[in-house]
């Protein structure tokens, strides 16, 4: 039987029949019915765990019981619509209070956990905000951790992200819009700009993508993240997370947009450029210089993680002559009875390593050590000393492990672990010439690249001096001319 | 139905699958494994009494030079194949026969010629490292002295385990700190021997006493090992090997192209006094020029030393009694210059490159000169100013004995 999905008009039974047949028989759908004497029946529906009982209880069934002898309306009971009207008017101490009339505005604040009243042939509920989930508190950030700087992150949830940021720009041009999205899942989600800072045809193009997103549900902020980059397919990420609100508020400064998902705690900016990646909120927390070169260290450790077993492979198989003589000897002797080829040998080891690194991920916590324990002892030293591998590819392999854990940003990083394999294979088939040959169409694919319609190399193609200041050095903030605004500026 | 596939893909595409499958046509021509090939590191040239050339190729046996590799075995770190042939070439293929793996060229540090093939001309020997792609052309070049070049690369040596990188590194010390020794590269040495007005001159390696067990391990476990050493120069005619001086006399050599980094002389003052005094900095400036078709040579000598020793009583108050040091020093030098120019007249090869100077200096004499110039330097006069100042005395003033005779 089809449901009907107009205007209400039954008594308690029916509705409730109705009630089951729209959610199922869950179990967590609790019905409060009460039998007034020579008064209007009334029943308060409300599904559990969602909903504050706190507020249910104090501010509708109290207050409800106690006028309900006295009021001249409850005695009244085809005058329901009064009698609504009378309840959210004079009596419901709730701060959200509404009156709704049709099936679906009923189910859906029914999931969404708010507390619906009937009365007995109404055609009208009240609708009573009593929202409540259980969320985690406010803690550390797990993932972007600093030294110095605030230690608060994002939750769960949206509210508690958007004012987390409203706190720090307490401005009244901070926008925050709510909409919600996904067809079944029906997520918040908030856009987050400052009025006056933020490039309007790029907030257009925002808005545009996040409005034309159809999708089923949407559980994390990577679900929208793809529907924002452009079409073409690239290794490199083109918008940025982040679960600190000092970061976002720090973007939302430069006139980039932010975009909170409910139900995870990472955020996203955009537009996002390639140095984005290289920088964190520790920059602008620390003294310019030991900032500067910091930046410096990670745009490094991060082109070494890109390149080292390519050049290695290269060098070694294709180029010995440029090697010194000392270390090519050196190489060779440890080289000596190794059975594999040195692409080979580099091959497995770097795919050992990111066995090892997803492995611990997805540990249980309790055989944790038997993971290292395996991946040190017996992969690390065993297999150098049973002759499998040379001792300096291990080297080359930990060296590049561990560069890539420099670069701040996890989706860049994971750039670097993709195309490493590409220089790899490269380096071996033809040398450093397969090397530059990768770099120059990497370096092409990005030149080509943007995010939003900004191009994704900015300050430096194309080159804009001024914003040289905070690109890969930072002035100090004295001496820096404009603070904010970048991204308008800049394109 | 392929056709219809690649008429999907963009141009972009096309051309980027294209470029990048080109790519994949050189695969590997050059991949080579490291352990897969051995390091030519030095290669002897002799001349056997029949006038057939004999070529010594030392290549490394890496896991007998560093103690890192599991596989590490006990032995000489290198080994030396030979090769006869009638050209250089041909010899040097003859030892690539009884190489285990096939021979690697960019690691060649030193080529050692005898002293039979010196004297018959250089360019022929260095004709095939030239033209092979994979020798470096900063590979060193030295000659062979009462010794054969075998010898040279054969006899084992302490400290570093390759002879040929020992060997290479003993000429660099020598140029570096003493300054009596001359390494050409296989380069240098070409473009010298062709340029007009300046001949090579390069030192001479020679084993000590004549002892059969150098290329044994037993050699490297005395505390005085003989190993080769730098025992002078030889000075060429063109290609041709003409003459040799012993150890120090080069000097002059790299004074007069201003090469010389570091260097000691011991000068006599006074009476039965001598001085040590170490070259800081020396810089020369020649002048070349003819007149009435007799060449004027002058070579201008500025130098900065400090004294490291003073053998008899002296007393060093202020700097007036620097002066008859310096002035001994220079007098040294000066006639360490005129005797090498003297020598190099005797020879008629112009080593110090007077010619050399006159072509930057007038240029027009030197288009006339230029094919007469070595029988016109022989009848050259010459004039050398040396100007040395003392910078410190050291640690000290006056000389020991001079404070002895003070307190007694």
């Amino acid at each position: 039987m089809a449901i009907q999905r107009g205007l209400i008009n039954e008594n308690i039974e029916q509705f409730k029949v109705h009630l089951e047949k729209e959610l199922g028989a869950n179990s967590d759908l609790l019905i409060r019915e009460f039998q007034l004497h020579n008064r209007v029946d009334l029943i308060i529906v409300y599904i559990d765990g969602i909903c504050d009982k706190q507020v249910i209880e104090t501010s509708i069934i109290k207050p409800i019981l106690e006028v309900c002898n006295d009021s001249f309306y409850f005695n009244e009971p085809n005058r329901t619509t009064e009698l609504n009207n009378y309840l959210k008017d004079q009596v419901l101490s709730a701060s959200e209070v509404e009156i709704a009339s049709t099936w679906d505005t009923i189910l859906s604040s029914l999931v969404s956990g708010n507390t619906v009243i009937f009365f007995n042939k109404s055609s009208e509920v009240l609708v009573i905000g009593t929202k409540s989930i259980d969320s985690r508190s406010i803690s550390e950030p797990t993932t972007q951790v600093l030294v110095r700087g605030p230690k608060d992150s994002f939750t769960e949830k949206i509210r508690t992200n958007s004012s987390l940021v409203r706190s720090r720009i307490q401005h009244p041009s901070l926008r925050i819009e709510f909409s919600k999205l996904g067809e079944r899942t029906q997520t918040d989600i908030a856009i987050l700009y400052i009025e006056d800072l933020v490039d309007a045809s790029i907030l257009k193009k925002v808005k545009e993508k996040v409005k034309n997103i159809k999708i089923d549900g949407i559980l994390e902020s990577r679900y929208i993240e793809s529907f924002l980059e452009d079409e073409t397919y690239s290794p490199f990420p083109r918008t940025f997370n982040t679960e600190r609100p000092d970061v976002m508020a720090g973007n939302l400064l430069e006139g980039r947009i932010g975009i909170l998902v409910n139900g995870t705690p990472f955020g996203l900016i955009c537009p996002t450029l390639l140095m984005d990646h290289f920088k964190t909120a520790e920059d602008y927390y620390e003294k310019s210089d030991i900032s500067s070169l910091m930046r410096l260290l990670r745009i490094f450790s991060f082109i070494i993680s890109l390149l080292t077993p390519g050049v290695y492979v290269a060098l070694v198989t294709h180029h010995i002559g440029m090697i010194p003589t000392n270390l090519a000897v050196s190489i060779a002797a440890q080289r000596e009875g190794v059975p594999f080829p040195t692409v080979v040998e580099i091959f497995l080891l770097e795919v050992t390593f990111e066995i090892l690194r997803e492995a611990g991920i997805r540990i249980p916590r309790a055989s944790g050590q038997a993971a290292s324990i395996v991946g040190a002892l017996i992969i690390g030293q065993g297999v150098v000393e049973a002759g499998f591998v040379s001792s300096v590819s291990t080297i080359i392999v930990a060296l590049t492990a561990i560069s890539s854990f420099a670069v701040p940003q996890y989706s860049i990083g994971a750039t670097g672990r993709i195309l490493r394999f590409v220089f790899l294979f490269m380096g071996a088939f033809i040398g450093l010439y397969g090397i530059m040959l990768s770099l120059f169409f990497i370096g092409f694919h990005i030149a080509k690249l943007n995010s939003f319609g900004v191009p994704y190399l900015l300050p430096v193609t194309p080159f804009n001096t001024a914003a040289q200041q905070d690109n890969f050095i930072r002035m100090p903030w004295r001496q820096m001319k404009r603070k904010n605004n970048k991204i308008r500026d800049e394109k | 139905m392929v056709r219809d596939m690649i008429g999907t893909f963009s141009k972009g595409f096309k051309v980027l699958a294209i470029i990048s499958l080109c790519s994949f046509l050189a695969a590997c021509s050059d991949y080579k494994e490291v352990n897969q090939i051995s390091f030519a590191i030095g290669v002897a040239l002799d001349k056997e009494n029949d006038g057939t050339y004999k070529a010594t190729l030392q290549v490394v046996n890496p896991s007998n030079v560093t103690s890192a590799s599991s596989t590490g075995g006990q032995g000489p770190a290198i080994l030396n194949y030979q090769g006869q042939g009638r050209t250089v070439g041909e010899a040097m293929w003859k030892s690539f026969e009884k190489l285990p793996r096939p021979a690697s060229f960019p690691h060649l540090e030193i080529v050692v010629i005898s002293e039979a093939i010196a004297k018959e001309g250089l360019l022929n020997a260095l004709e095939l490292f030239d033209r092979e792609p994979d020798v470096r052309l900063s590979t060193a070049v030295t000659v062979s002295h009462n010794s054969s070049a075998c010898s040279i690369l054969n006899a084992l040596t302490p400290l570093n385990k390759i002879p040929s990188n020992s060997l290479i590194s003993n000429l660099e010390n020598i140029k570096k700190v003493a300054g009596t020794g001359q390494s050409l590269t296989i380069s240098q040495i070409i473009q010298y021997i062709k340029d007009d007005g300046q001949e090579v001159a390069i030192s001479t390696v020679a084993l000590p006493k004549k002892k059969k067990s150098t290329g044994d391990l037993s050699n490297l476990e005395k505390a005085s090992p003989t190993s080769p050493e730098i025992d002078g120069t030889a000075f060429f005619k063109e290609d041709k090997w003409v003459t040799w001086s012993k150890n120090h006399e080069i000097r002059p050599v790299l004074i007069a192209y201003n090469e010389m980094k570091s260097s000691y002389i011991t000068a006599p003052f006074e009476k039965h006094k001598f001085v040590t005094a170490h070259l800081l900095t020396v810089k020369s400036k020649k002048y070349t020029t003819v007149k009435d078709g007799i060449p004027y040579l002058k070579m201008n000598v500025k130098g900065i030393a400090e004294i490291e020793e003073i053998k008899g009583l002296y007393t060093l108050e202020n700097d007036k009694d620097l002066q008859p040091i310096e002035k001994s020093v220079e007098e040294e030098i000066k006639k360490e210059i005129k005797k090498m120019i003297a020598l190099t007249q005797k020879y008629q090869t112009d080593t110090l490159g007077f010619g050399k100077q006159l072509s930057f200096q007038h240029p027009s004499q030197w288009k006339y000169y230029r094919k007469s110039w070595s029988s016109l330097y022989q009848k050259a006069q010459t004039e050398v100013h040396v100007d040395i100042s003392i910078k410190t005395a050291g640690s000290r003033t006056h000389s020991n004995q001079f404070q002895r005779g003070e307190t007694q």
